[in-house]
């Protein structure tokens, strides 16, 4: 590799980064289970996002109150992984929308 | 590697190694010519040791006080029981779910001020990986944060990064965590949000999960 195409892999990779950091938006939602007196807050579940370019987002733990989940990321069509446990995982795919928040409608989790 | 192997390859290496210090000196020391070194009584016997036992009995001495002390270790364990609620007759019934369980040690505690100092235990592997764990923060009326406390930084997080002092085991974070209110910003209303389509997994059944 010659050191203009060292500089030139150097900068693409600079601007990739601060591209992705100026436009991530928090995609939220929240997950909860049914049980017999209606439905509570799933907490303490692992979430993350799939993009087949940008790879696996870090884990998102659901908050103790309602069970919501915080995840930036740049704008994109993504899978929402849902951790249930180490072998068990529920899997959809959602757009992470260029605006502040992305809201995903609450999932039900057994 | 198992730790039976790792077990029996230890107990191995301490029936092996010693023998070649033990050759060395047996094999190049004069047994009349070295001094000799008189024990303490142990049970009314007095154990005295010539020439290249008593240079290997020192050597002894000095590697076990140079051994090294880091012995502490964890292992994970399985917990399991049951959680009964006693109530007064006329009570509603409780709901299992509001139940905040902790383990203690460690007791994590945030100071007047919002400073912190915990004592976490981070699991190493056999070949010396740290699989740092995440840390996870609640309040009522502010978003939950997830900060990874390992080096390896993905989107998704927190853009806080801890700083390593991997010699005296600690991580601390030079800028504040920053908890936000769940009034900042758009309101989040479940009903007006994106619907998440699944992708073809089935939903586990209670039955299956352990």
């Amino acid at each position: 590799m010659t050191r203009r195409d060292f500089v030139a892999k150097v900068l693409m990779v600079s601007a990739l980064s601060a591209t992705l950091r100026a436009q991530q938006t928090i995609v939220r939602g929240r997950l909860f289970r049914r049980g017999p007196r209606g439905e509570y807050p799933a907490t303490g579940i692992g979430v993350r996002l799939t993009h087949p370019r940008y790879g696996p987002s870090s884990l998102s733990y659901t908050d103790s109150y309602r069970g919501m989940y915080y995840l930036s990321a740049p704008p994109g069509e993504y899978t929402l992984e849902i951790w249930l446990s180490k072998d068990q995982v529920m899997r959809f795919t959602i757009r992470a929308l260029p605006q502040e928040f992305t809201d995903i409608a609450p999932i039900q989790v057994p | 590697m198992s730790e039976t192997l790792v077990a029996v390859l230890v107990l191995m290496a301490i029936a092996i190694v010693p023998i070649v210090p033990a050759f060395v000196l047996y094999k190049y020391l004069d047994k009349q010519s070295a001094a000799t070194a008189e024990g303490p009584a142990v049970y009314g016997l007095k154990v005295k040791l010539g020439g290249p036992a008593a240079v290997y009995a020192l050597i002894f001495v000095a590697l076990l006080y140079e051994r090294p002390r880091e012995t502490q270790h964890f292992h994970t364990w399985t917990v399991e029981g049951v959680i009964a609620f006693e109530q007064a007759p006329d009570e509603a019934e409780a709901n299992v779910n509001d139940v905040v369980a902790r383990v203690v040690p460690p007791r994590l505690t945030v100071f007047h001020g919002g400073g912190f100092s915990w004592e976490v235990a981070v699991t190493e592997t056999d070949d010396g990986r740290v699989q740092f764990p995440d840390l996870q923060l609640d309040a009522r009326g502010f978003r939950g944060v997830t900060v990874p406390m390992g080096p390896n930084r993905t989107y998704g997080s927190v853009s806080v990064v801890p700083e390593y002092d991997m010699k005296h085991r600690r991580i601390t974070f030079k800028s504040p965590i920053v908890m936000q209110s769940v009034s900042v910003g758009k309101a989040y209303f479940g009903s007006k949000a994106q619907a998440a389509a699944p992708v073809a997994t089935p939903v586990p059944a209670l039955a299956v999960i352990k």
